[in-house]
């Protein structure tokens, strides 16, 4: 069937009777079965779509507002707790656990709004990782080119999104969670000021930097989504000074991607660059805390059954359990200095625009990034440009850049609050043709 | 610190913790330990002025 899955596009169709929910989420379900190979998919939820969907149609065969997400499927990381299943986070240690009573609030308010759940995603186990290579669940490949990583910790909601499995996809982001995949995997994401969308039924990682997002195939899909997910949005300002973080975020790139940021910059001329000092520190500041308040989550079960974990997480989270107390209260300081810098260039820009990774998506078979000439592995290292942003609690669009090939994205920052500027900004740029999500061969 | 072998990096990690680690983890653990103590020797560097 073709079938744009657009959001908006569906909802429109569900709404005004063109299509139905029940035949949506079929479609959704068959594409999902027909996709195996990409490992995106943890569980598909056959069941609950069709009974969300069947009572979508009913209402609007009963002249009642289905809701603005009417019949649009949609799919979730595996650490949003849904009714009636276990929440694993991607540990094979959890996939027996007792199931969740209640569904996320996220998940909760989507199905208020016609929004229909069709399958949960894989992921990263405990979310401590960079390209979704999971023990139990596998490697989720990127449907551009099944070769390579579709990123992570949120990979199946990227691939999923991307291979147009879903019209949108909900993620977690701690150090670019939802940032790298979506970049890797050319479509748009959010991951919103600190603290902005509701936490209640996510699995946690790091309280300091967890916070939920979503992925998207257009930007005017992201206002949509986050209209219904968010508690109080503010209206979006007009974003009219954008600078490029240069410095730090200018090292390491691939060709590809200095050629990106070259298009860019032309586009949308004039386009200062700016700095920062301390981005090293900060990174690293993020780095700790993130082993820190990890480990010290985990610790109990590492005590209790330390090989029931996938080693690649078990030995980063013992790791960071034995740091002190102390070095987690200087990473702390270190970013209220931090801080104060992008203050100040915030007074000064509505939006500053990074890289999100230095180049496009690793080859699973060499998972590596360079970093000052010397390999390193991509899967606690294709951070590198968003640790030092998460670090602040920034809310932060990312952009897949109209480019030929595999995909690239960038990051839109914006100061604390600014989501909905960032969101019309991210629009506005996807109508003038600098932004565009990257098409698969497989569904359109 | 990270010129220790691993064996007694992980003792250390493990007498923290009050855990009795598993001999698979030690290998992985000094490694962790290692990089933890180079991010902490880079947030602990000055740092380089902006422009």
């Amino acid at each position: 069937m073709t079938l744009d899955f657009d959001a908006a596009t569906l909802a429109a169709q569900v709404r005004s009777g063109t299509i139905t929910a029940v035949a949506v989420a079929q479609e959704s379900l068959r594409r999902i079965k027909a996709s195996d190979s990409l490992l995106a998919v943890t569980r598909c939820l056959d069941g609950r779509a069709l009974q969300e969907a069947t009572a979508v149609d009913a209402k609007i065969a009963r002249g009642q507002d289905p809701g603005p997400l009417a019949g649009v499927p949609y799919a979730v990381k595996d650490l949003f707790d849904v009714a009636g299943l276990p929440t694993t986070a991607g540990a094979a240690r959890l996939e027996f656990a007792d199931p969740a009573t209640h569904d996320a609030e996220a998940i909760a308010r989507l199905h208020a709004a016609g929004a229909v759940l069709v399958a949960t995603l894989n992921m990263d186990e405990f979310a401590y990782g960079f390209v979704t290579d999971n023990a139990r669940w596998g490697i989720t490949r990127n449907p551009h080119d099944h070769a390579c990583f579709a990123g992570g910790s949120s990979g199946g909601s990227a691939a999923a999104v991307a291979g147009g499995l879903v019209s949108f996809a909900l993620g977690s982001d701690t150090n670019g969670s939802i940032r790298i995949p979506a970049s890797l995997c050319g479509v748009y994401g959010i991951k919103p000021t600190h603290g902005a969308l509701p936490m209640t039924g996510v699995y946690p990682f790091v309280d300091t930097f967890d916070d939920i997002g979503f992925f998207t195939r257009t930007a005017a899909d992201l206002a949509l989504i986050d209209a219904v997910v968010r508690d109080h949005a503010a209206p979006p300002t007009s974003a009219t000074h954008a600078a490029l973080l240069g410095g730090w975020f200018a090292q390491n790139l691939t060709p590809e991607m200095q050629s990106a940021l070259a298009t860019l910059t032309n586009a949308l001329a004039p386009l200062p660059l700016v700095e920062v000092a301390g981005v090293a520190q900060a990174r690293s500041a993020a780095f700790l805390i993130t082993a820190y308040e990890g480990g010290i989550l985990h610790a109990p079960a590492l005590r209790d059954d330390a090989l029931s974990y996938d080693p690649a997480t078990r030995d980063r989270l013992i790791a960071g359990a034995a740091l002190p107390p102390a070095l987690h209260a200087e990473a702390l300081a270190v970013r209220d200095q931090f801080a104060l810098q992008f203050q100040k260039l915030f007074d000064r820009f509505d939006v500053l625009i990074a890289p999100v990774v230095m180049g496009p998506a690793p080859r699973i078979d060499h998972p590596v990034v360079l970093i000052d000439g010397e390999e390193k592995p991509a899967r606690a290292n294709l951070g590198l440009m968003t640790q030092p942003i998460s670090f602040l609690g920034l809310p932060v669009v990312t952009v897949p850049l109209a480019v030929p090939g595999m995909p690239l994205g960038v990051q839109l920052i914006g100061p604390k609050g600014s989501d909905a500027t960032l969101m019309a900004y991210a629009a506005e740029l996807e109508r003038n043709g600098v932004t565009r999500r990257t098409v698969t061969e497989a569904f359109q | 610190m990270t010129d220790q072998s691993d064996e007694a990096l992980a003792k250390a990690v493990a007498e923290k913790l009050g855990m009795v680690l598993p001999t698979a983890c030690v290998p992985g653990v000094a490694a962790n330990v290692r990089l933890l103590e180079s991010h902490i020797a880079t947030m602990r560097k000055p740092a380089e002025p902006s422009q």
